[in-house]
């Protein structure tokens, strides 16, 4: 049983056909793995939803999505100690601060964070992308270890 | 496997013996099914959940793609 933390761009391309990421974020997000998120989460697939999509809907049901997900793992709370943690990781690995909150809240968590941000976080090794998480779960179901 | 220590009333104690021998497992063993079927329970929730939320608010229609970029696009530093 692994718990994943998933950012906002999960979330997102759950909500977004066009993505490149959608059926493996839908998968993810309706398997039987515990998901968590990170409360900054909220904020930014609201974001992306009204400012960029215009879609109020889309923010309603991605707001729905994340409550589902923090009744699951949790929400992980980004306060003074996880600041902390972002900061180092985000100086050492020249990443945002916002990206970084997500790879401490996984480390706090002891999990593993899925993003669909190859440039800055699965391409440094610090998340795996949603397709990775289902080959993961496919082959633990096929008795495949991994 | 980690051992752990598990502080529980001594008729709670008594009540979870009882049923681990009716299921032919240890003490152990059923607290841990207990444990994962808990869990489970609650994940299964949450995808059920999803599938709820797709019917809420109409049909969900595509935005384009590239939802990674659009996060950072629309951080305040920008």
């Amino acid at each position: 049983m692994n718990l994943w933390l998933l950012d906002a761009s999960i979330l997102l391309a759950s909500e977004d056909p066009d993505d490149q990421h959608h059926g493996d974020s839908r998968r993810l997000l309706e398997g039987s793995d515990p998901l968590a998120t990170l409360d900054l989460v909220f904020y930014e697939v609201t974001n992306v939803a009204v400012r960029s999509w215009h879609d109020h809907s889309a923010a309603r049901r991605l707001r729905n999505r994340v409550t589902a997900v923090a009744d699951d793992g949790g929400l992980v709370r980004a306060d003074a100690p996880l600041l902390e943690s972002a900061a180092g990781i985000a100086d050492e690995n020249g990443i945002s601060v916002y990206d970084a909150a997500y790879v401490a809240a996984a480390r706090a968590l002891h999990s593993q964070l899925v993003s669909c941000d190859v440039r800055d976080l699965v391409s440094r090794g610090l998340a795996l992308l949603p397709g990775d998480t289902v080959t993961r779960l496919s082959n633990r179901e096929d008795g495949i270890p991994g | 496997m980690a051992k752990v220590m598990v502080s529980l009333p001594d008729d709670l104690l008594q009540a979870v013996d009882i049923e681990a021998g009716r299921r032919g497992t240890t003490r152990s063993g059923y607290l841990r099914e207990l444990a994962e079927e808990t869990l489970r329970r609650r994940s299964t929730r949450r995808a059920e959940r999803m599938a709820e939320i797709d019917a809420e608010d109409g049909p969900i229609t595509g935005h384009g793609g590239d939802v990674a970029e659009l996060v950072k696009a629309n951080r305040p530093e920008h």
